[in-house]
């Protein structure tokens, strides 16, 4: 006990993870802008907004707004997706048979951006089972395509000015996020061709990514590739595939274990380090959730699933029992601009919301037993 | 390996039954070496017991005490290290045993937490917790019987600087079971 401290779970409650998915939409939802972003960063102590803004994390939060429109009947999420798309749609670039989104400037679309504008567009189809973004979604696609390197990996951006990629360079997240875009293209469409480009950057990730990043502790904590190796276990992983997501399940849990003896004391903080921001526990529930999926239709990875649950619970009540309460909210000069968020050291960030939010809906999934990552009924529906 | 091969491993490097042997020979007088076997028996068959009871004990333990196995197999490397120094650097294991005691149960009684140390009891914990109780009492079966065999045997060994480097090779095997062990409980999920 000298050595391991006891872990701490938060509120591990079922109402209480749904209630804190509700909060967390209503923060995106409440705190947009009329031009469609939202806000992007927050002081809640100073009640100052920080003047910059970043549009991949704008795609992702509008993804994630979808994501909860789906699952949770959500049409004010739906209606402020769209409102965030209609930002997006304002700033792509579009070249022959492609698009891709470029920040506020103009002068560079980073692939990180388009490719979470692509996953967003593939959520809101399918929590609308609506067709009428197909063909961007198609657009972004072979942007996506064209951005790929021989090896599997990506190049990080288009330079509008040069009219060419950006040669130099690499990310350490771009790729997964662009394998999961193609992944659900894939699926979306399944007999246009996307399987070669999704099966190729699959093997990138899993084989040479942490050698190219250089990263210290392999594999790297990429939510990004967890769900793309969810989404494209049929017709099936390789066994190198299934080994890499063996050790990226346990790589999260190791982290939520971690995170789970952290307390924000004095003595807590200089002994343990201070507690995570949500961006980051958010985003090791969403590589476990992903992660707890796949280990649902893959019998290689069957011997995980209670772990796997075990820790989404633990993760999903950590955050549940971080997030800031209407009475917390209460004390502040903005209330509405505090309460279902998560903050450190006073501030927020728009992707805190996003990564918590979408991590704790597909815990929910795992602590319910649902294996279908789609809603149970589309939005046009009810 | 099977996993009770893997737990016998672990548990006879925990137990160290070559680091006893010089403790254990110090707490036997000279006029009850006849008696040996009897207190060899005895303190193994205590040593049995105890950790049986840890493996068997050890998952509802940290339950109650919050802390998962994962988390508790990297602290159970960290108890190990100790004991694998001491063997490694004075050759026998950690005991605070002079002399033994006037009697054969209560020089087994002496002689048990030589076995039953926190490397041992962590060790039983983690294999508890980690294969299941039953191939831990399986492992530590077989690795107390074998201690006794050891300790028995040791009686008619000649040569201390034979006890010592076993003692030794106890410790460097203890050192990798920690590192293996500390290894396992990160790679958990």
């Amino acid at each position: 006990v000298a050595v391991v401290p006891p872990e701490s779970c938060g509120d591990v409650k079922t109402e209480s993870i749904e209630a804190a998915v509700v909060e967390a939409t209503g923060w995106l939802v409440r705190n947009q802008q009329p031009d469609g972003r939202y806000l992007y960063e927050y002081d809640a102590e100073k009640d100052s907004a920080t003047p910059t803004y970043n549009e991949v994390r704008h795609a992702g939060v509008t993804m994630s707004l979808y994501q909860a429109a789906g699952k949770l009947g959500d049409r004010d999420a739906l209606e402020a997706a769209d409102r965030g798309l209609g930002w997006m749609d304002g700033h792509l670039v579009r070249r022959r048979d492609w698009a891709a989104l470029a920040g506020a400037d103009g002068s560079e679309a980073k692939l990180g951006a388009s490719a979470l504008m692509l996953a967003a567009l593939a959520e809101r189809r399918v929590a609308t089972v609506d067709g009428q973004h197909d063909e961007l979604m198609r657009e972004l696609g072979r942007f996506i395509v064209m951005m790929q390197r021989p090896d599997g990996g990506f190049y990080v951006s288009w330079l509008t000015a040069r009219e060419a990629p950006q040669y130099e360079g690499t990310s350490r997240y771009y790729p997964g996020e662009a394998f999961w875009a193609l992944s659900l293209l894939r699926k979306a469409f399944p007999d246009e061709g996307w399987e070669a480009p999704v099966r190729l950057a699959a093997s990138f990730l899993t084989t040479r990514r942490d050698e190219v990043e250089d990263v210290s502790f392999p594999p790297l904590v990429d939510q990004w590739t967890a769900y793309g190796l969810a989404e494209i276990s049929d017709p099936g992983l390789t066994d190198q595939q299934v080994e890499y997501a063996r050790r990226l399940a346990a790589r999260f849990g190791l982290l939520v274990r971690t995170e789970a003896q952290r307390e924000d004391g004095w003595l807590g903080r200089l002994v343990r380090g201070p507690e995570s921001r949500a961006a980051g526990t958010g985003t090791w529930v969403e590589g476990m959730a992903a992660l707890w999926r796949l280990a649902s239709t893959d019998e290689r990875l069957a011997d995980l699933r209670p772990k796997m649950v075990e820790r989404l619970r633990c993760s999903s009540g950590i955050l549940a029992a971080r997030q800031a309460s209407v009475d917390e909210a209460g004390a502040y000069a903005s209330p509405g601009r505090v309460q279902g968020a998560w903050f450190r050291d006073g501030g927020t960030r728009m992707d805190d919301q996003q990564h918590a939010l979408s991590g704790m809906m597909y815990a929910l999934d795992a602590l319910q037993g649902r294996v279908d990552r789609g809603p149970d009924d589309p939005i046009t529906s009810r | 390996m099977s996993d009770l091969a893997r737990a016998a491993v672990g548990l006879l490097a925990a137990v160290a039954p070559f680091g006893a042997i010089l403790p254990f020979r110090r707490a036997v007088r000279e006029g009850e070496a006849t008696a040996l076997r009897g207190i060899a028996g005895a303190a193994c068959l205590g040593t049995l017991v105890f950790i049986s009871a840890t493996a068997a004990l050890g998952e509802p333990f940290l339950d109650w005490l919050d802390i998962t196995p994962e988390n508790f197999q990297m602290a159970a490397a960290l108890l190990m290290l100790p004991q694998a120094f001491y063997l490694i650097w004075r050759s026998e294991s950690m005991s605070i045993l002079d002399a033994g005691g006037d009697d054969r149960m209560r020089t087994a009684a002496l002689v048990f937490p030589v076995l039953a140390g926190p490397a041992a009891l962590s060790a039983a914990v983690s294999y508890g917790t980690r294969f299941g109780v039953g191939t831990a009492v399986g492992a530590a079966a077989l690795v107390l019987g074998i201690t006794v065999v050891v300790l028995v045997a040791s009686a008619t060994w000649k040569w201390d600087g034979w006890v010592r480097a076993l003692a030794m090779l106890n410790g460097a095997l203890l050192v990798v079971i920690a590192v293996e062990m500390a290894v396992d409980g990160v790679q958990s999920v």
